[in-house]
């Protein structure tokens, strides 16, 4: 990663940490097909971003994150969870 | 008094701006659920005002009116509450773990929005802000910005 921007820091991590976070609830907590699912999307999502919107590729993640959890909000594969009062 | 104002000022507005964030991130907190939603309205309330202040109110030359400063800050103060109930509103579904996560979701597109749109000064963000305050060199608010 550093490698690819020719510089190296310490904070380099964090979109990436935030965009994995967004993946495994995009697909489902506790799942693991629907992680890999999540990645798929979130990252095709990202990737067919057109270029004069270059800039706000970063948000597309957490875009697709806060509409999936509106509509479904246990996740794409996940089990909806039946509260027991 | 002039003198500790001028060199701690700046530090003493920060702590109480940073008091009242953490006390907003608390108050659904006590209520039992974790929104992380509150620096998204911080950020909106700040770029109004500093847009406002550096774009819009730039009608008098000289000192900056108090009343415009009360103005951006009812302003700020609508719009983030505005905000608030489009996001509250569908956000009410969530709970726990996957409220603090759709909450985190619009911070961060909040946050590269600031980053990346023209009125917000993009990363560089908005400078030459006129003071409500007679500036001197002996009462100047920013010891770092009166420097240069």
């Amino acid at each position: 990663m550093g490698l690819s921007v020719s510089i190296a820091g310490p904070y380099f991590g964090i979109s990436f940490g935030l965009k994995g976070l967004a993946v495994i609830v995009l697909g489902g907590l506790g799942d693991i097909p629907g992680a890999v699912l999540g990645g798929l999307v979130i990252g095709l999502a990202e990737a067919f971003v057109p270029s004069q919107y270059i800039a706000y590729r970063e948000a597309v993640p957490f875009a697709l994150l806060f509409i999936v959890l509106l509509v479904r909000p246990q996740g794409l594969l996940g089990r909806a969870v039946v509260q027991k009062v | 008094m002039a003198a500790f104002i001028a060199t701690y000022g700046f530090l003493i507005v920060s702590m109480v701006l940073a008091a009242i964030l953490a006390l907003s991130l608390y108050l659904p907190l006590m209520a039992g659920q974790l929104s992380l939603a509150s620096p998204g309205f911080y950020a909106l309330g700040g770029y109004i005002g500093a847009i406002l202040a550096t774009r819009v109110f730039t009608g008098e030359s000289g000192l900056y009116p108090v009343k415009w400063v009360l103005l951006e800050m009812a302003v700020g103060g609508l719009a983030s509450g505005v905000l608030a109930v489009l996001v509250g509103v569908p956000a009410l579904r969530l709970r726990g773990i996957f409220l603090a996560f759709a909450t985190i979701a619009f911070v961060e597109i909040l946050r590269v929005l600031s980053l990346n749109l023209d009125v917000t000064g993009e990363p560089s963000g908005s400078s030459a802000f006129p003071s409500p305050s007679r500036p001197s060199s002996a009462t100047c608010g920013l010891p770092r910005r009166c420097s240069s």
